[in-house]
């Protein structure tokens, strides 16, 4: 799993490509953890490279959601496959989190 | 490495297996297809157990292959087992739980051996689980503190902790209530279909096999004598077949009391 970052109109996107799996996950809640102490008040992560993500690596996403919630810290995600969308649909997950279908619509929601 | 067809999570091609001169495993072939729930139906003795213990890797067969996703695993050393074990869930017959540990640290067991993640994420992914089986909440009780029917969707929580691909469920509704059976039949059903996974069930109840089976196997004395779906299995004329199902004493079934050497045993000097 590759985590790359570049910033668009002020706000970090965050490329992961790869399977988040219990493998990567650590490797990513490492990365998230930094950017939850630096307090970033808006991040977007895009999906198009992740094929597949299991439990660790929605845990890993809920764990970095709820430490931003209390900043008031905005996350988007974009550009889910279907089946990686599905994965957050059986633990109802898509109710919590903002997905969108992709970047330019992850960046305006998160300009909002 | 050996490859099958990729619509295919289960193989098992001419297993065999004797222990000592007994031949509890004869020439035992079938295929799972992906998204299938298959029954394994016998009585007691009939090889079930031990066909299933061969599937998870815990025994060796004399011959014959398994494939788990396409990888033969006959011949795998334990860490290669391990490897394939986590695309595997397993629900034992009593839920096989850890009486002194809670249910969220039951269900946090396979995802903290076999693997680096920190205790928070193990937790939430025990959140996932236990809210999949509907026991949100539940973490905190012993496994004392809940019900038989409870226990059972907690191992099934503990065999989905690591996101398998395929399940394998050990008379997951033995000593359950008709109400508890169904609601774990119904469990059964619903997660496979929602998570796209594949099971195999063995069990002897033949009301559950039929609710929740999609392709069924029916082994006796160690042999597949009948396969297909259960609208294939309901009709096939096979006496053996039709006895099991219907539940009669009288049949082709032999009946396994002692035998007519018990007085000869009874008086011989050891």
């Amino acid at each position: 799993m590759q985590i790359t970052e570049r910033t668009e109109e002020t706000i970090p996107i965050i490329s992961i490509n790869g399977d988040i799996d219990l493998e990567n996950s650590p490797k990513l809640r490492d990365f998230l953890k930094t950017k939850a102490s630096q307090k970033t008040p808006r991040l977007l992560l895009d999906f198009a490279g992740v094929n597949y993500i299991d439990s660790s690596g929605l845990a890993t996403l809920i764990e970095y959601f709820q430490s931003v919630q209390g900043s008031g810290g905005k996350l988007a995600l974009a550009s889910l496959s279907p089946r990686v969308k599905n994965v957050f649909e059986i633990v109802r997950l898509e109710q919590i989190f903002s997905l969108y279908p992709d970047i330019p619509a992850a960046l305006a929601a998160l300009k909002t | 490495m050996s490859e099958t067809n990729d619509d295919y999570i289960l193989e098992v091609r001419n297993l065999c297996r004797k222990f000592g001169s007994r031949k509890i495993l004869t020439d035992v072939s079938f295929k799972l297809k992906r998204g299938e729930i298959l029954i394994i139906m016998g009585g007691s003795g009939c090889g079930k157990s031990t066909l299933l213990r061969h599937i998870i890797g815990s025994l060796k067969p004399d011959s014959g292959e398994i494939f788990i996703g396409g990888q033969e695993i006959t011949k795998l050393d334990d860490r290669g087992m391990a490897k394939v074990r986590k695309r595997f869930g397993m629900l034992f017959q009593t839920g096989a739980l850890f009486n002194s540990l809670t249910v969220g640290d039951n269900v946090a067991l396979p995802i903290l051996e076999s693997s680096d993640v920190s205790s928070s994420i193990a937790e939430l992914v025990v959140k996932l689980k236990l809210e999949l089986v509907g026991l949100t909440g539940f973490e905190h009780l012993k496994p004392a503190e809940i019900s038989g029917g409870m226990k059972k969707r907690v191992g099934l929580a503990r065999a989905l902790a690591l996101d398998p691909e395929l399940l394998f469920c050990d008379e997951p509704t033995a000593g359950l209530d008709p109400v508890m059976t169904s609601v774990i039949d119904t469990l059964t059903v619903d997660l496979t279909k929602k998570l796209g996974l594949s099971a195999v069930v063995v069990t002897h109840d033949m009301t559950s096999a039929f609710r929740i089976g999609t392709q069924m196997i029916m082994l006796f004395e160690g042999r597949v004598i009948a396969q297909g779906t259960p609208e294939e299995i309901r009709n096939n004329p096979d006496p053996i077949l039709r006895q099991f199902i219907n539940g009669d004493a009288d049949g082709p079934i032999p009946l396994k009391l002692s035998k007519d050497d018990y007085l000869k045993r009874l008086m011989q000097v050891e």
